[in-house]
């Protein structure tokens, strides 16, 4: 399978690269689908970026004659309990939801793919000691192995990235090394190595741009996967606690006032289901572009 | 056959013990002397030094793991300090809870996402599928603990139809037991219905495409006998694998559905020692779990292999 897949490959490289790009960009944006993800996420980058023009209130500073206000044309969501408007605690939210998904993904998909890179080219006895470990990784759900993590180094922003960071990694690690073991046995791999090419240029001159696409798109996808996990973590107490502004602790907080103010619940969670379906749909897009057969594989 | 299953097992073997040692360094990311954040600023000097002792701090390392391994296999997990009481006992306590649970979803997720990507496959391109793939699209999207709030919201306050917390055996209330478990199978559900339905929609539409199914139509068999019989077979292998990647992932959904419907299970208890720093029961907890999921991915592929005899010799 993989060998028709690397005929094919070499082949299409015969033609120019710039048109290759444009290809995919084509037929990428050729969709309504990804036209919309790619929507949500500029619209979520513009928020974070320009929180502070976007809304006239803070997000932290308590005042609770304002304290659980029902929405109005002043505060369009309403106040949660301590009388902060709940539109700008959204806004600033997703300051934390793409920080911590856009950091920790590319954190561990670097540390992940190194350490498949490695497994895969040298195998050997340091190849399978890799790869058993990140199969006990992955025998632990990311949400328990991040909590445990959590817990052991005590909460906040820098713990919550090492644990997403490590509890990632697995994925990365393994579609590297499948990939850089069928990649090695291509003829331009050996043709570089006759040259005179060393292990490092092998590497990451010649492996890592050829294995590269599929790993794209699982960062893609990985990254509303890790939004969604670091929301699950606020909302139980254990990832970033308040006052500062995430969704998911913004979901905990309104909980106690469901009955009267769903909204406090409701909205935040709205805004974690459209940025993950945002990274997911351009994802899926990314991977249909880039190479159709790996669906149902990422 | 038997070849393939040694290897397996030896495999699992491995990954258990790493399991293992996975779980033992936990506590050593324990900034400064775990001891004094086990029992607190309180803790007399006397109590201290009897703990470092109990847990063989004064030890060296590799001494330390043997004796905590040695521990694990005898059922011992340590005490928790919060509810003075052996974590094994804590857990087993609580585990039939958790396996109903799971066991319920991962039954009705894996049913509904097959039928529901088997459906989306055959009529391809229709207002069906459309249908499906969107909610598929969402559903791997929403945080199953907002929908668990959601639930609670539009179906126990606002309709007033389900509990909205609770549990109940279903041994001493099976009517009360399954209207409180209604909400929270349905939040574990929906992400992997979602999982499951996406898979064998992609894995059933490249089946359809392969030479033997064009050669079972051509011969003139009817369509539904070649969907059915030819090709879901076949396009269901890939879908067995991923029960175990969708286990993993209700096992971490179970410990939200517990917190947000207050369910007295596995999961709970390991967001209530997390919240108090019980590392026992935390540590406790990521290890069985991992051993369980191992177990389960062994079971998972040894089936596999029998299945399809080509997967034996990869």
């Amino acid at each position: 399978m993989t060998e028709t897949g690397v005929t094919s490959d070499s082949q299409g490289t015969l033609k120019p690269h710039i048109s290759e790009s444009r290809r995919i960009l084509k037929v990428m944006f050729g969709r309504w689908v990804v036209i919309l993800g790619t929507v949500i996420i500029l619209l979520i980058v513009v928020m974070a970026i320009f929180a502070p023009l976007l809304t006239q209130y803070d997000p932290i500073k308590i005042n609770l004659p304002d304290s659980l206000q029902q929405p109005s044309g002043q505060h369009l969501l309403g106040t949660d309990e301590m009388g902060r408007d709940l539109l700008t605690r959204i806004i600033y939210g997703s300051r934390i939801a793409l920080l911590v998904g856009i950091t920790a993904v590319t954190g561990s998909g670097v540390v992940g793919m190194l350490l498949g890179l490695i497994a895969g080219y040298f195998g050997g006895w340091l190849g399978t000691i890799i790869m058993r470990f990140m199969d006990a990784l992955m025998s632990l759900p990311p949400l328990i192995l991040m909590l445990a993590i959590a817990v052991m180094i005590g909460g906040g922003v820098i713990t919550i990235l090492i644990a997403l960071g490590i509890a990632l990694m697995p994925t990365y690690c393994r579609l590297m090394c499948g990939q850089v073991l069928s990649a090695k046995e291509n003829d331009y791999v050996m043709a570089a190595n006759v040259l005179g090419a060393g292990n490092l240029r092998v590497m990451f001159r010649h492996l890592v741009p050829n294995v590269f696409p599929p790993l794209l798109v699982l960062i893609t996808l990985d990254i509303g996967f890790a939004i969604l996990t670091e929301a699950a973590l606020s909302f139980l107490g254990i990832g970033i606690n308040p006052p500062t502004p995430t969704w998911g602790n913004m979901v905990a907080g309104g909980q106690r006032y469901l009955f009267t103010h769903p909204v406090m619940s409701i909205a935040p969670g709205l805004a974690i289901v459209l940025v993950v379906l945002g990274f997911n749909l351009v994802g899926d897009g990314l991977r249909d572009a880039l190479d159709p057969r790996l669906r149902g594989r990422i | 056959m038997a070849g393939f299953i040694v290897r397996r097992l030896i495999q699992a073997l491995i990954v258990i013990f790493l399991v293992t040692v996975i779980s033992f360094l936990l506590l050593q990311l324990i900034p400064g002397d775990p001891v004094l954040r086990i029992l607190g600023q309180r803790a007399t000097q006397e109590s201290i030094d009897e703990l470092t002792h109990e847990l063989g701090l004064d030890l060296p390392i590799h001494v330390q793991y043997f004796k905590w391994v040695g521990g694990v296999f005898r059922g011992d997990l340590g005490k928790s300090f919060i509810f003075h009481e052996d974590v094994s006992k804590l857990v087993r306590e609580r585990f039939p809870v958790t396996a109903y649970l799971t066991f319920l979803s991962l039954a009705l997720s894996t049913i509904i996402g097959i039928m529901a990507g088997v459906i989306s496959a055959v009529k391809r391109a229709t207002i069906v599928d459309s249908f499906i793939t969107l909610f598929a699209n969402i559903g791997i999207a929403v945080p199953t603990f907002w929908l668990g709030i959601l639930g609670i919201y539009f179906f126990g306050l606002k309709l007033g139809w389900l509990p909205i917390e609770g549990w109940t055996s279903p041994l001493v209330n099976f009517w009360e037991s399954t209207r409180q478990a209604i909400m929270p199978v349905f939040a574990l559900s929906v992400p992997n219905i979602a999982v499951v339905a996406r898979q064998t929609r992609s894995s059933m539409l490249e089946t359809i495409h392969q030479d033997y199914i064009r050669t079972a139509t051509s011969k003139g068999l009817r369509k539904r006998i070649v969907l059915y019989k030819h090709a879901l077979r076949n396009a269901l292998i890939p879908v067995v694998t991923l029960v175990g990647v969708t286990l993993t992932f209700m096992i971490g959904g179970e410990v939200l559905v517990e917190t947000v419907f207050n369910i007295p299970g596995v999961g709970r208890l390991l967001v209530r020692a997390a919240l108090d720093r019980d590392f026992l029961i935390v540590q406790g907890i990521v290890l069985i779990i991992g051993i369980i999921v191992t177990l389960t991915n062994l079971v998972i592929d040894i089936t596999y292999g029998w299945i399809d005899p080509r997967i034996r010799y990869r």
